[in-house]
This record gives C-alpha cells, structure tokens and sequence, in this order.
C-alpha cells in the first residue's frame, strides 16, 4: 500500500488537537517538518476558529499564571490536564501579572518593563520590551494583543485617553509589531472611549466603551486600519438591558447584565459577528447560591453541558449548574486580584517571525 | 429511477462499468466538465478501482439532497447511515480519501479525513507510523531530544 500524498496528510493532521501533534511531531522527520511548517500551522489556526473554536477555548488566569482546561472537570476528556502552571518557564512570575488579552492562542502578560508574549499550549514565550512611556498609568489606560491579517504581523495595542497641549482630549495610542520588533505612536480623536483590557476578535479588539453620544456601546478597534468604530448596536431588550461587561465564547462576543448577580444575569450573544439582528438571548441565570456573588461575579465560559464558570469577585471561579443551583470551586490559586482571558488552543509561535535563540521549554530529567 | 433521468457511465481502472444519475456525477468537480459537455461514452476513472468506485457511488447517492435537509430526523438517520458505512478496514479507508480527493468530491474527503484524524488521535506513535507507513527516521539522539521539549505532554 502505497503512502497518503503529503497535502491530504496535512489535512488530516489539521484537524488533531495541539496537544496531540506535539506528540506526532515524533513520528518521523517528515511529521516534524509539517507539523513545524508555518503554512500548516495557519492551516490548523483556521480550522480551529471556523470549527473548533469550543472545544479548543481554554482559561489563562494570573496570579499565579495557570490555564484551565475546565470541559475536564466535567470528565469530557479525561486525558488532558485541566489545570497548567507555568513556573518553570524561568520568568519571574511575580513579574507579570497583568494580563492583556490573547489572540490566536498567543497570550499577553503585562509586566512592569515589558512584556510576556506566551503560547500556553506549547509553552513557547517570548519577552518583549516595553515602550519606555508611562501612558499605563493614565487614568484611562487600555491594551490589547491582535492579529492584522493584510500585513500577517501580531501587534500588541496599548493608548490612553488624555489632554493634548491644544486642550483637546485625544486617544494616545503604542503599537508594538512583532513583525518589526519595534514601538510606533499614532492619535486618534476620542470620539471612542475604552478602557482596561480588549477582546480580540475577527481583526479587531472590542471593548464595552462609549461613543460621543451613547454611555455604553460595543466599540472595536480595527488592527488593520488602526481606528476605532461602534461595531454594532447592544441589545436593548425593553430598555432594561445595561451590559457589565462582554466576552469571546465559541468565537461570539457577548455582553452580560447583572453585577451582583443578587436576581439574574442576563447573557446576550452575537451569534453571527458584527450583524445587528444575530443577537440573541443565551442564557439568563441566577447564581444566588453562590458565596461571594453579591460583591461582583461574572461569567467567563460554558461548558457543552451548559454549565457556566463565574469568577467570583475577581478572586475565584466556580464551576456552576443553573439547572439545579449547584456548584463547585475550581481548583486554581486563589489570586487577588485575579485576571483572565479565554484563549484557543493552536501551534501559533510568539517567534513566527524569527527564530527562537534558545529552547523554551526545559529539558527532560 | 425515472427513465427519463440522465445517466453517465464510468470505468473504473479494473474496467468495470458503472451508471450514475447525471445530478450525482456532477457533485464530482473533476468530471463535472465532461458530464456537462454531453458525454456519452464511458469516462474512464484509471486512478479508482471498483470496488472503490462503488463505494463512492453509494455514499453520493445516499447524500444527494439529504446533507442540506434541515429535518432533524433525516439528518440523524444519515448520521447512523454514514457510521456504518465508514465500517471499514484501514486501507479501503485511505483508498477512498484518495478517491474522493481523485474526483474532488467535498462532502465525501472531508467525512473520510476527519474519520482518520478521530480514529488516531489517541493512537500511539508506533501505531500512527504503522497506519501512515511512516519510518522512525529520527536518530535516538534527534528522537530522545524532540520527546524532551515535550515533556509535559509524557503520560498523556
């Protein structure tokens, strides 16, 4: 029997999970080449955002920095280790606790000179300098890590909303490219406000912000044309919907209402991107038997059951049932306070554009 | 079958002859030219044998028209349809990607190649490399290194 063509080999191997090619890459020369090639690692990105978005979305938290695997606390895919930590990537982990968002698979911690460009999948990293300006501590500070598809270049955005010597107020805003490996500045009118950290998505990094005339709207910076826009209208249910906050879930935003979550919260999600009309109710819950819930929980993602994970006051998470009311703690360091961000599992390199000086991940003993 | 449908012959590479209605031969990109230019003679297939050409002929049959039915009941009896079809040993399974990849029949390659990658991706490597026909060309040194960067994925 004669081997499979190399292109329908790819194609296979395309649709495997991260984890499991990393073990294939000991397969045979030829494996390793294509499962390392850049064509394929886009291929495989693809394939994972237009189809296997849920099943890839996993949980970074700080502080300490651990990703969750949470569909695992629910015995979906025994083999996979639901919670990782990262200790061992000799990076002060006191360091970097700010976290920025992800893009891709690629995660952003923020430290205090510079930053942690970091593949929690493959444990690739990557430092990168900071921009030397201290616009991070502006009162209106925001940042972002996106993808801009026409320039195939990851930049990281961070901008501050201040007054210009004119007395106008303006949007400041960093660009770090990793193609180029270098820090430019632009200005932009702040017609748009944002604030604190954005939510990649298709091109763009959105926030729950304000425009000129509207107190709360979806306003999204485009990674292509470096502007902000109002990406599409809040669902505005009988006036009574006042989004807290929104997400990224199965690759939909969605917008949640109910701080305290003292009745019930309201999860709306934009089921086709950036159309008006593809809003639509996803979930309304009430966590009240939830400790802690009355001083701030929000919810960062569900599991194929429907069960919904809420992080609770910024210092835990629980893995909650609405059906019965149920729920238990995940078993991650408590941080205070803690930041997390969704990410997907894919094989994309902080080094796609440059070579790594030396091996990332610690031998075998 | 209605008799005033269109039907095409094919020859498989063993010289067997089939008959298919026309509107399943035109899901075949790479004849869908020759069935739409009026052909009447037998279009040899010289890369399909078959016994693999009738497995193919079956599957388009059962999913023309079916794959874009929104009746949930239809489209979980092809789902078990297809379970069963898909009940084949390792070499036919490969012998009809590569046909289906041949005649350029979407819906047909991508069942089949996602049906591979879910039957190995709890394979070992030694299995993989017997499926795939794949030589351990690493030298222990190059193996012994590469198993090392991934070492948090040991016991998986």
């Amino acid at each position: 029997m004669t081997k499979l063509p190399d292109d329908i080999v790819m194609d296979i191997l395309s649709r495997l999970p991260v984890k499991t090619l990393m073990r294939f890459k000991c397969v045979s020369k030829g494996w390793h080449a294509v499962i390392s090639n850049p064509h394929f690692v886009k291929m495989h990105l693809q394939r994972v955002v237009e189809g296997n978005w849920v099943s890839s979305q996993r949980i970074i938290k700080t502080d300490p920095l651990q990703s969750l695997n949470y569909e695992a606390f629910e015995g979906v895919d025994c083999d996979e280790t639901p919670v990782e930590c990262y200790h061992d990537l000799r990076v002060n982990p006191d360091y970097y606790t700010d976290l920025v968002g992800s893009c891709n698979g690629l995660v952003c911690v923020q430290g205090k000179d510079a930053m942690l460009l970091l593949n929690p999948c493959t444990r690739q990293f990557k430092i990168i300098p900071g921009s030397g300006s201290d616009l991070e501590d502006q009162r209106e500070f925001f940042h972002g890590l996106g993808y801009d598809p026409v320039a195939d270049d990851y930049k990281f955005i961070q901008g501050a909303h201040m007054v210009s010597a004119d007395s106008i107020m303006e949007s400041y805003i960093e660009i770090y490219s990793l193609k180029s490996s270098s820090w430019r500045t632009i200005k932009r009118d702040a017609n748009f406000r944002v604030f604190a950290e954005g939510i990649y998505l298709n091109g763009a990094l959105h926030w729950l912000g304000s425009t000129v005339d509207k107190e709360s709207a979806m306003v999204a910076f485009d990674i292509v044309e470096e502007k902000f826009k109002e990406l599409v209208v809040l669902p505005d249910v009988d006036k009574n919907f006042h989004p807290d906050g929104i997400g990224v879930h199965g690759g939909c935003l969605f917008a949640w209402a109910g701080l305290s979550w003292g009745e019930q919260c309201e999860v709306w999600m934009m089921s086709e991107y950036g159309r008006q009309e593809s809003w639509i109710l996803w979930q309304s819950v009430a966590a009240d038997g939830v400790p802690g819930h009355k001083h701030g929980a929000s919810p960062v993602a569900w599991t194929s059951t429907g069960k919904v994970i809420i992080d609770i006051s910024g210092y835990f998470m629980v893995l909650y049932n609405p059906e019965d009311g149920t729920y238990r703690d995940l078993p991650v360091d408590e941080a205070d306070p803690m930041a997390h961000a969704i990410y997907i599992e894919t094989l994309v390199s902080p080094h796609a554009f440059a070579e790594p000086s030396r091996s990332q991940a610690p031998e075998c003993s | 079958m209605s008799s005033k449908k269109k039907v095409i012959t094919l020859r498989s590479s063993d010289g067997e002859i089939f008959e298919v209605e026309e509107a399943v031969a035109l899901e075949w990109l790479t004849i869908k030219p020759l069935v739409e230019s009026g052909c009447t003679d037998a279009i040899p297939l010289p890369q399909v044998t078959g016994n693999i050409l009738a497995k193919v002929i079956e599957y388009c049959k059962k999913h023309i028209g079916a794959s874009e039915s929104e009746d949930r009941k239809i489209l979980y009896e092809l789902e078990s349809w297809d379970a069963d079809f898909i009940k084949v040993d390792q070499g036919t399974l490969f012998d009809l990607i590569r046909a289906a990849d041949y005649l350029t029949i979407k819906t047909l390659f991508e069942f089949t190649c996602q049906t591979v990658a879910d039957t190995i991706k709890h394979k070992t490597i030694e299995e993989v490399r017997h499926i795939f026909r794949e030589s351990n060309d690493f030298t222990p040194e190059e193996e012994k290194e590469i198993r090392g960067k991934s070492w948090w994925l040991q016991g998986l």
